[in-house]
């Protein structure tokens, strides 16, 4: 399995985002606020690109198409702009730390140090002059005495003011112990009317006796404030308190001495903070700058991907199949032209595609009229009566029908592909004959009557040219079986004579009849051998009864009557046949279902069973038995007449059903013949099913009308 | 990139809260590394005060105030009353803020109490960081607000300053506490 780096890539980003943070992370005390943004905006991409991470991770499928590259030019975008920037910060790095060295370089901490000590040495000298001139006027006897007066204010005025001359103070103020103050002289010869409190410092300098000095800034003035003890013999009297005001300009440029040397000092202690402070307003407008690179990228990358994203999602779905795709194209440029060829690649590939599909349908639609077509015939072929043979020009069997098979069962293995004059022989030979003679014949069509053993086939051939929409020439041949016909128009025949016959012959029996019995009657007294006389009329009366019992025969032959067919209950008919045959023992009959009917005209079938029980009654001797008994199938009622006589010889089987044949002496060999046909006028059949042990003989007659099933 | 609330979102906000959870214990680091200190509270008839110091290191502390660099320290007293099941409930809040400004012309130091306007000038370094570093018998709060038998809390957090008071809403935010203490006593 591949692994895709690319989904993987914001994850390990986000993880280079986290470090980066660790490293990052503010533990110092001042100055940052730039870290914590910088964190806050790394924190953001972080989660940013872990949100995208975890989204591209559970994404299922492909990615959108376009996605990879648009990620590819994001990346290599911010990835150009980042190698400058932090190139750029760690050369602004390097500046700063040099920068830093040389600007808290060892001359300029000695040069701040000495104007520091300059200036310190100014202030100092003010204390040192001020100290050391206080110090000489603590036991100053005028002062002494004027503290100690009754009245003190006013008394050491002149003291002090040459004390103030001399020692070029601004200010000389005298308090006595109870901070009082009893004297005030100043340069400017003002008074103050409400003078301030003593400060700690003062009282401090009269309890403690000693002198003292410290620096009290007005606004921008700032003054030397001594205090010194008067001491009397008993300690501390009084305090001086003077006051110097320092040079303004000196005073500033001090300041400014100060102000400076405290600022080094502060930049110095925070020389870290300030090159954590440099590098952290660096990497600030780094993020910034990714940031703002990287939306513009993403946004040019989504630009300039987004027709390829489309131009793959359209290719993607042409190779899924669906050719109804077009590219906006929205550029004058190389990817407008590329969407422009890509929609008339699809518009090509539509119309071929739509050809493809016609011509598909087309071709769908001949093969299925074309099997229709053979379907047609072969279904024509199997369920015609004739038998078709269709020969190719090389005298090779092309097609044949099942029907020819039935026809001629000695060609039942005849297969498309075999020659036929090679298997046509034996009984086959006459078809042979035929298809030679057709071929060696000028002449298109071809008929011949075949008379084959006890049947009867009529063969017509007919010759198929090669014609421009027929691909195909050869012979057709057809053999119909007319073995029905035949017998037909010979039974019609005989039906003819025989009627003739009968009409011819009927007539003067009955008065030669008559006339034998009328000679019987009048001249059987008169004549010698009357003996002879009535064995000679009576086989006169005999025969004539004879001869006219055969007429009756023919005619019922010639004439038989179309039955009435209705519905009738068959055991009706057994009933009937049950009284009639009541006095034959041997005959028995099994009753059949009560509501069993078939369509017949009861009265021919009732003449078809007394027929066959007669002929089964005769044949049997004393111990024999006839049984009468009715089956069922969906089609057929059958009547089943069994004896256990000696039954039909073999050789005799095919011609009992036959007109005139007869094995018994008296008998017009009519019956058989009159039964079946009357069975075949039905729609059923009567045939010889056993020829012995037993003989049996079945009567199939329909269980339904043929004018009902016809829908008539 | 487009943020809707979708479980990548919610993954990304755990992600989030996981990442400012480990920045709180950053933050929290300094805090628990403090020395522990003994804070103590003494009562008058109306008033209890409260005695704190600031365990530093002060030479690094005299060091800094010798090289003229003002410090500033800002100290955040909390009284509450103690609860069980709930939250403390807060008394009242103090805020003492005290600043050193080295004059180094004078040698002396300016000591300001920023609450009560006080300015001193003193000439000794270490009266100086002593009034940086320790709160002594500095009143809190009034014995009349305190109930007899219940347990109360003072919470003091010292923030400090180098240099200017720097005094803006989000130094103090930004800034971290450079010491923190409790001390829980009961009102008799």
């Amino acid at each position: 399995m591949r692994l895709d780096v690319m989904r993987f890539l914001p994850l390990l980003m986000a993880a280079a985002l986290l470090s980066l943070i660790a490293l990052l992370w503010p533990v110092a005390r001042g100055g940052l606020l730039m870290a914590w943004i910088n964190v806050a905006i790394l924190s953001a991409l972080a989660v940013l690109l872990l949100q995208y991470g975890i989204r591209l991770l559970r994404r299922r499928g492909a990615p959108p198409p376009g996605s990879r590259l648009r990620a590819k030019l994001v990346i290599a975008m911010v990835g150009m702009l980042m190698v400058p920037s932090l190139l750029i910060q760690l050369s602004a790095s390097q500046m700063v730390e040099r920068g830093m060295d040389v600007w808290f370089d060892l001359r300029v901490d000695t040069l701040l140090e000495r104007a520091l000590k300059l200036a310190q040495g100014f202030y100092d000298r003010i204390d040192l002059d001020m100290k050391r001139g206080l110090r000489d006027y603590v036991a100053d006897p005028e002062l002494i005495s004027a503290l100690g007066t009754e009245v003190p204010f006013g008394a050491a005025n002149g003291r002090l003011r040459e004390i103030l001359v001399k020692e070029g103070w601004d200010r000389i103020q005298l308090f006595d112990i109870n901070e009082r103050m009893v004297a005030d002289v100043r340069r400017d010869g003002l008074i103050d009317v409400h003078p301030a409190p003593l400060s700690e410092a003062a009282r401090l300098v009269m309890q403690l006796g000693n002198v003292s000095t410290e620096i009290v800034t007005d606004g921008d003035v700032e003054k030397a404030i001594g205090y010194a003890p008067v001491l009397g013999q008993k300690g501390s009297v009084g305090l001086l308190r003077v006051e110097l005001k320092l040079p303004e300009g000196v005073i500033r440029s001090a300041r400014l001495v100060e102000s400076d040397y405290q600022n080094y000092r502060a930049l110095e202690h925070n020389r870290h903070m300030i090159k954590d402070l440099f590098a952290n307003a660096m990497l600030f407008v780094t993020l910034v700058l990714v940031m703002l690179a990287s939306v513009m990228a993403l946004w040019f990358a989504r630009r300039l991907t987004a027709p390829i994203g489309e131009l793959a999602a359209a290719l993607h779905r042409v190779t899924e199949g669906d050719l109804n795709v077009a590219i906006p194209a929205s550029s004058q440029d190389e990817l407008g032209s590329l969407a422009e060829s890509f929609n008339q690649m699809a518009e090509r590939l539509r119309q071929n595609a739509a050809a493809i599909d016609k011509a598909q349908r087309d071709l769908t639609h001949a093969l299925a009229n074309s099997r229709q077509r053979q379907y047609i015939l072969e279904t024509l072929l199997a369920n015609l009566h004739t038998g078709v043979l269709l020969i190719d020009a090389n005298g090779s069997i092309r097609l044949l029908n099942q029907s020819l098979r039935d026809i001629l069962p000695e060609a039942g293995e005849w297969r498309p592909g075999m020659a036929l004059q090679t298997h046509c022989i034996g009984p086959l030979r006459f078809l042979g004959e035929f298809y030679a003679d057709m071929r060696a014949r000028d002449e298109a069509a071809l008929q011949r009557q075949f008379d084959l053993a006890g049947r009867h086939v009529l063969v017509r051939g007919a010759r198929l040219e090669l014609s421009g929409m027929a691909e195909f020439s050869g012979e057709l041949i057809m053999v119909d079986d007319i073995t029905e016909l035949v017998n037909a128009q010979r039974h019609q025949a005989w039906a003819e004579v025989a009627q003739r016959l009968a009409h011819e012959i009927k007539n003067p029996l009955t008065p030669i009849k008559l006339s034998a019995e009328r000679l019987q009657r009048r001249f059987r007294r008169q004549v010698d051998a009357q003996d002879v006389f009535d064995s000679c009329t009576q086989a006169i009366v005999t025969q004539v009864a004879r001869l006219q019992r055969l007429i009756a025969d023919f005619s019922s032959l010639a004439r038989m009557p179309q039955p009435k067919i209705e519905q009738v209950r068959v055991a009706d008919i057994m009933r009937d046949m049950r009284e009639l045959f009541n006095a034959y023992p041997a005959l028995s009959f099994v009753e059949p279902e009560a509501s069993l009917t078939c369509y017949c005209d009861a009265d021919q079938v009732r003449q078809v069973l007394i027929n066959l029980l007669d002929n089964a009654l005769a044949a049997i001797g004393d111990d024999g038995r006839v049984t009468l008994e009715v089956g069922k199938t969906d089609q057929w009622v059958e009547w089943h007449v069994l004896d256990d006589g000696p039954g039909v010889p073999e050789e005799i089987r095919q011609q009992v059903f036959e007109a005139y044949f007869s094995t018994k002496a008296s008998g017009s060999g009519l019956g058989l013949a009159i039964a079946r046909r009357i069975a075949e006028d039905h729609g059923g059949e009567l045939c010889l099913i056993s020829a012995r042990n037993p003989t049996h003989f079945c009567l199939r007659l329909p269980r339904r009308s043929r004018r009902v099933e016809e829908g008539v | 990139m487009c943020i809707a609330w979708c479980p990548s979102v919610r993954e990304g906000w755990r992600a989030c809260c996981g990442l400012w959870l480990v920045a709180m214990l950053f933050a929290a680091q300094p805090l628990a590394a403090g020395e522990p200190s003994q804070p103590r509270i003494t009562r008058d008839a109306q008033v209890v005060y409260c005695h704190l110091v600031w365990p530093t290191d002060v030479a690094n502390l005299r060091r800094m105030l010798r090289s003229g660099i003002a410090i500033v320290v800002r100290w955040e007293l909390s009284i509450k009353r103690e609860r069980r099941y709930w939250l403390d409930e807060r008394l009242g809040d103090v805020e003492v803020v005290r600043r050193v400004v080295p004059d180094m012309l004078s040698h002396r130091w300016l000591l300001e109490d920023q609450g009560s306007g006080i300015t001193r000038s003193v000439s000794s370094l270490d009266q100086a960081i002593r009034f940086l570093t320790r709160l002594d018998a500095y009143p809190v709060v009034d014995r009349g607000l305190l109930q007899h038998g219940v347990r109360y809390v003072l919470d003091a957090s010292l923030q400090v300053y180098e240099g200017e008071a720097m005094d803006n809403w989000w130094n103090r935010w930004l800034r971290g506490t450079e010491f923190a203490t409790r001390v829980v006593f009961k009102e008799p």
